[in-house]
């Protein structure tokens, strides 16, 4: 009875240690998980009032099109040079160079244009 | 006399104030509630193809001012030809550029909105809204042309300086 005594005056303590370590590891899961919770929330709070949410394509549903990826390799893209003497050659090779852009900016049909949120696009009867 | 004057205008301003614009009639009305999922799924298109527009419009902006009229203007100054008018140029397109950015935003969270709305139950507010949205897309079509202007602009003024070569 007494050897029964003393085993249980030995174990419980362990017994209570190990409870108290599952305790804390469980206390601990909990608020790592409450933390992280936390931390992602403000941080979409953050990207969706900041307004990044609006100028960001890589989110899903707005990734862009195949057709819309350029093959960057191909093309030795043109970049005015910071320093050096500018003469009629350097400045015709700029403005060259400048049209195109300004070309591939014209070539987008109407950008917001009043159309796309009209009331005939829409099936809304206009009178 | 004078007091009868003021509150009868007090009371005409009250209403014209508290009264809402109708603006939408009974037929819009009756299509909007009919069309409420069409008009939602054609408004989620045009939320796509507007950030496929700014990223397209963004990425030529920023390469224009980048690659070209910055590193230009700073060659210029170094061979004493800048002008005023080249350095005022280029200062108008990067604060039409960061207009363009926010007012996109600002158009895009209000047609967030419009999307979130409930055009069956609010049909008015939400006609009310959409009539909001126009105008705020109108401003970023505007920022859009004000910017093609100014880099017409830089053009004309890039050729004036090749002349004077």
């Amino acid at each position: 009875m007494e050897e029964a005594n003393g085993a249980v005056g030995k174990t419980g303590p362990k017994n209570k240690k190990l409870k108290r370590g599952g305790w804390n590891l469980l206390v601990l899961g909990i608020l790592s998980v409450l933390v992280a919770v936390t931390t992602t929330s403000v941080s979409l709070a953050i990207y969706h009032n900041s307004g990044d949410i609006y100028l960001d394509r890589s989110r899903p549903g707005y990734l862009p099109d195949e057709g819309e990826i350029e093959d960057d390799d191909t093309d030795v893209e043109y970049k005015m040079e910071k320093s050096g003497k500018i003469d009629m050659k350097v400045l015709e090779e700029y403005l060259e160079n400048l049209d195109i852009e300004v070309k591939a900016i014209d070539s987008y049909d109407k950008p917001f244009g009043a159309s796309a949120l009209s009331n005939e696009r829409l099936g809304i009867p206009t009178e | 006399m004078p007091k009868i004057k003021i509150l009868l205008l007090g009371l005409i301003c009250s209403l014209a104030v508290g009264t809402p614009a109708l603006a939408i009639n009974e037929v819009q009305e009756t299509a909007v509630k009919e069309r409420c999922d069409t008009i939602k799924e054609a408004l989620k298109e045009t939320q796509k193809e507007d950030a496929r527009a700014r990223v397209y419009l963004g990425a030529f902006y920023e390469k224009i001012l980048t690659d070209f009229i910055t590193p230009l203007n700073v060659r210029l100054v170094e061979n004493n030809l800048s002008t005023p008018e080249l350095v005022e140029n280029q200062n108008k397109i990067a604060d039409t550029r960061t207009l363009f950015m926010s007012d996109f935003v600002n158009y895009q969270q209000d047609l967030e909105e419009l999307t979130m709305m409930n055009c069956r139950e609010k049909t008015e507010d939400f006609y009310n809204k959409l009539i909001k949205v126009r105008q705020k897309r109108k401003i970023v079509e505007q920022d859009t042309l004000k910017m093609r202007n100014l880099i017409s602009e830089h053009v004309k003024l890039a050729n004036q300086i090749k002349g004077k070569l």
